[in-house]
């Protein structure tokens, strides 16, 4: 493989990794409050939560494009703060792979946490835990398995974000070349052995991924 | 220095109300008797601090844990709390469980764990999941898991109901146990009469929300208008002392504080405090002692009242000195002895059963 192959990947998975973690910061306070609350909001919240799985790229990626502009709200406030635009960086990457793969982590924490269920936190309020030692001493826990899907799908989503990234990154080497783009682009100008080898990457990656998803919730479940 | 330990208060969920008014003992068990709705888990969940809505005042041990100013959280109030499907933390073992509340309490701990694994038989589980324990034993282990941050209240919600006969057959004995060793109150939540008589001192009764009845369970399961007594598993209790040992029979003799003596099977040590359970069916009525019977106890005693009748059985309340006996006899004998209030009769007690108490 090229070394010139070599770059979109790395900076593919550079993306995957720190958005999950990310979203995983984030997501596990939305989701524990999703699991948990009896405000009415909470359908209202959900909904906004899972729209990007049914939303088209594109039409995301034209709105993030106008809020991350240098011109837009969040990308005017971005360049008084840092000087750098967050459209065509890696940074506006970020923000728009957080949400585009949001509701791919934080729905399988939100129904991780409401099977640990109200009845073993409250036990574990009875023995002395205060509300956040029992978060992190029984919820997270025992939420493990939804951890690890939250993880997968993050990461595997995150790694095949195509319509979003062409949208607000484009197609700069080094900077937003993901693996996505560079397969399209060998399309394009018909290189077609390239394009082979980067796709059967991203496939086998997404097979194993899955694979070891599904053999872990399997094992832990018998 | 006395202590009053009061609980006091209202919770409203929509059509449901709970009214309640009571103290706290600061010894002993308190039962808390109910049909299914009648308010008794919220009210041990008030006592818990695990319902939000509770609203009154509740002291205990000079904290306040609730009044109008301050609700104090669960992990605050110093308790343990046994739930009716024990809630183990299925992701750690059972030592893991057993730590998780000492971990967390204030007081530092001395080594009782041992004895208490023993009491409770569970010290060979240690290493097990939970998820490999028997209802029993699960059971078991989530009592263990309170008791072990040395709460100063022990709150029990119907510990076995989610356990069939055989299992309850094998942790009665160990609460019966607790009950005698343990010097916290206990507050035991329950809807099975059995359970109450044999392992409660005091007894609180609730219907829809409202405590309809209050008192010492021996009054509780003898006296007329108790919602305790049903003439057909009528069942009177006494607390008695071993006075007097006889090894060759391998007989004990008893005396309540009135007393009253009897005589109980095993040669029990001398000053063991006992818990008599004594069956309305296994007392009948004589007009004279016979002196040719084959049972032990045959006693003196009053006819006080005719508490319920059936079609065919009459369920008598009777005093010797100042202990209070039931008896279940047929309708016919009843007329034919000419029963009424104030006659002296002889009762015959034909079995007794034993249980430690608190001494």
């Amino acid at each position: 493989m090229a070394f010139t192959e070599l770059g979109p990947l790395w900076l593919t998975i550079k993306l995957a990794v720190i958005t999950t973690c990310l979203l995983l910061l984030i997501g596990t306070p939305i989701a524990w409050w999703l699991a948990t609350t009896r405000m009415k909001v909470k359908p209202l919240v959900e909904a906004l939560v899972a729209l990007p799985i049914v939303l088209p790229p594109t039409v995301m990626g034209f709105y993030l494009l106008i809020l991350l502009s240098p011109q837009g709200t969040l990308g005017s406030f971005w360049v008084d703060v840092t000087g750098h635009a967050l459209t065509f960086n890696f940074i506006g990457l970020v923000v728009a792979s957080v949400l585009y793969s949001f509701p791919f982590v934080v729905q399988p924490l939100q129904s991780a946490f409401e099977s640990v269920g109200r009845d073993l936190m409250e036990a574990a309020h009875t023995l002395g835990a205060k509300p956040v030692d029992a978060f992190f001493s029984v919820a997270v826990p025992m939420a493990k398995r939804g951890y690890l899907t939250a993880i997968v799908l993050g990461f595997s989503h995150t790694l095949g974000e195509f319509g979003v990234v062409l949208m607000i990154g484009g197609n700069i080497p080094g900077e937003t070349r993901l693996i996505s783009i560079a397969i399209y682009d060998h399309v394009e100008s018909l290189e077609y052995s390239q394009a082979h080898t980067l796709s059967l990457i991203l496939l086998s990656f997404a097979f194993t991924s899955m694979l070891m998803m599904y053999i872990i919730n399997h094992r832990s479940r018998s | 220095m006395t202590v009053t330990n009061m609980c006091s208060l209202t919770v409203n969920k929509g059509e449901f109300e709970l009214q309640v008014d009571f103290e706290i003992p600061d010894k002993g068990v308190l039962g808390i008797f109910g049909h299914s709705g009648s308010g008794k888990t919220t009210l041990l969940r008030c006592l818990a601090g695990l319902e939000k809505k509770a609203r009154g005042s509740i002291v205990f041990n000079g904290d306040n844990w609730l009044n109008d100013r301050k609700h104090s959280s669960s992990q605050s109030r110093n308790i343990g709390y046994i739930f009716q499907d024990s809630r183990l933390f299925v992701h750690l073992s059972v030592l893991k469980n057993l730590e998780y509340g000492m971990r967390r309490s204030a007081a530092m701990h001395d080594n009782n764990m041992p004895s208490l694994l023993q009491l409770l038989n569970i010290a060979h589980l240690l290493e097990r999941m939970p998820e490999s324990l028997s209802g029993g034993e699960k059971q078991r282990v989530a009592i263990a898991r309170a008791l072990l941050k040395k709460p100063q209240l022990l709150l029990m919600d119907e510990p076995m109901a989610s356990l069939d006969d055989t299992h309850k057959n094998e942790i009665m004995p160990y609460l019966e146990c607790l009950h005698e060793k343990l010097s916290i109150p206990i507050i035991y939540v329950s809807h099975s009469l059995q359970e109450v008589s044999r392992l409660c001192d005091k007894v609180l009764v609730l219907e829809s929300g409202k405590i309809i009845y209050n008192n010492d369970i021996s009054h509780a399961l003898c006296s007329a208008g108790s919602p305790l007594l049903k003439t057909e598993s009528a069942v009177a209790v006494l607390n008695a002392r071993v006075s007097d040992v006889d090894a060759e029979y391998f007989l004990s003799t008893v005396s309540t504080e009135n007393g009253t003596q009897l005589q109980v099977k095993g040669a029990h040590e001398k000053g063991r405090m006992l818990r008599l359970r004594i069956n309305a069916a296994d007392v009948s009525v004589c007009k004279s002692r016979a002196s040719d019977s084959s049972i032990l106890n045959i006693l003196p005693a009053k006819v006080l009242m005719l508490v319920e009748q059936t079609e065919s059985e009459v369920l008598l309340q009777l005093s010797v000195n100042k202990d209070v006996f039931l008896s279940r006899i047929s309708k016919k004998s009843f007329s034919d002895l000419n029963l009424e209030p104030g006659t002296d009769v002889f009762i015959q007690i034909k079995g007794i059963i034993l249980q430690s108490a608190m001494p």
